[in-house]
């Protein structure tokens, strides 16, 4: 049987701090500009290659304004603008062939302070975007 | 490689809260665990790899 994932313990390290008790939500697209090279010749269909490359992470977060937290990790890293890693594990921090952890470099992008409404939680949906290649890391750590 | 300790109430780099561990932390990364209080430095002592001089 081929696995169907069930999102449970999606683990979110954003600059080496574990935010994942604060995240529910993560999206990772990584795709190519489709450029069109149709020349004479061809066989009627638009021929496209990959051109350059992007890549970004939409992770929600329930904002927090505690030590450690959501506002006291990102703020820094959106106010400085440094590059830095995040590490996503589909089921876990632990890397492994069937875990394979997603570890790339970003930047902050789309930082909400707060958001919401009464009677509410805060939800801080956050952009990040891979400033390079990303890297999946099968192998357990030390 | 420096002896660290996790100063905040979140895991570091997989290491839980009050744990020390070694480590080579690129410095911008360690400037900004230091800053935000996630982690602390408790050993600047580099240690040589067995077979280096």
């Amino acid at each position: 049987m081929p696995e169907k994932l069930i999102l449970r313990d999606v683990s979110v390290n954003v600059d080496g701090t574990d935010l994942t008790q604060s995240a529910r939500a993560c999206t990772i697209d990584t795709s190519a500009d489709e450029v069109e090279v149709t020349t004479f010749g061809g066989n009627g269909y638009h021929e496209f290659e990959p051109g350059l490359k992007a890549g970004s992470i939409e992770v929600e977060f329930l904002q927090g304004f505690d030590a450690l937290g959501v506002h006291a990790t990102l703020w820094p890293l959106s106010v400085s603008n440094e590059e830095f890693p995040i590490i996503i594990g589909p089921k876990g921090a632990t890397a492994a062939t069937d875990n394979p952890l997603f570890t790339a470099p970003v930047k902050l992008f789309a930082y909400r302070f707060l958001q919401g409404e009464v009677g509410a939680a805060s939800p801080n949906p956050v952009t990040f975007r891979l400033t390079d290649a990303p890297t999946l890391d099968e192998v357990p750590g030390p | 490689m420096k002896t660290y300790e996790v100063a905040g109430p979140l895991p570091y780099l997989g290491h839980p809260p009050g744990e020390k561990f070694e480590a080579e932390i690129e410095p911008a990364m360690e400037r900004r665990g230091i800053a935000r209080g996630a982690i602390r430095v408790v050993s600047e002592e580099t240690k040589t790899k067995e077979g280096e001089s």
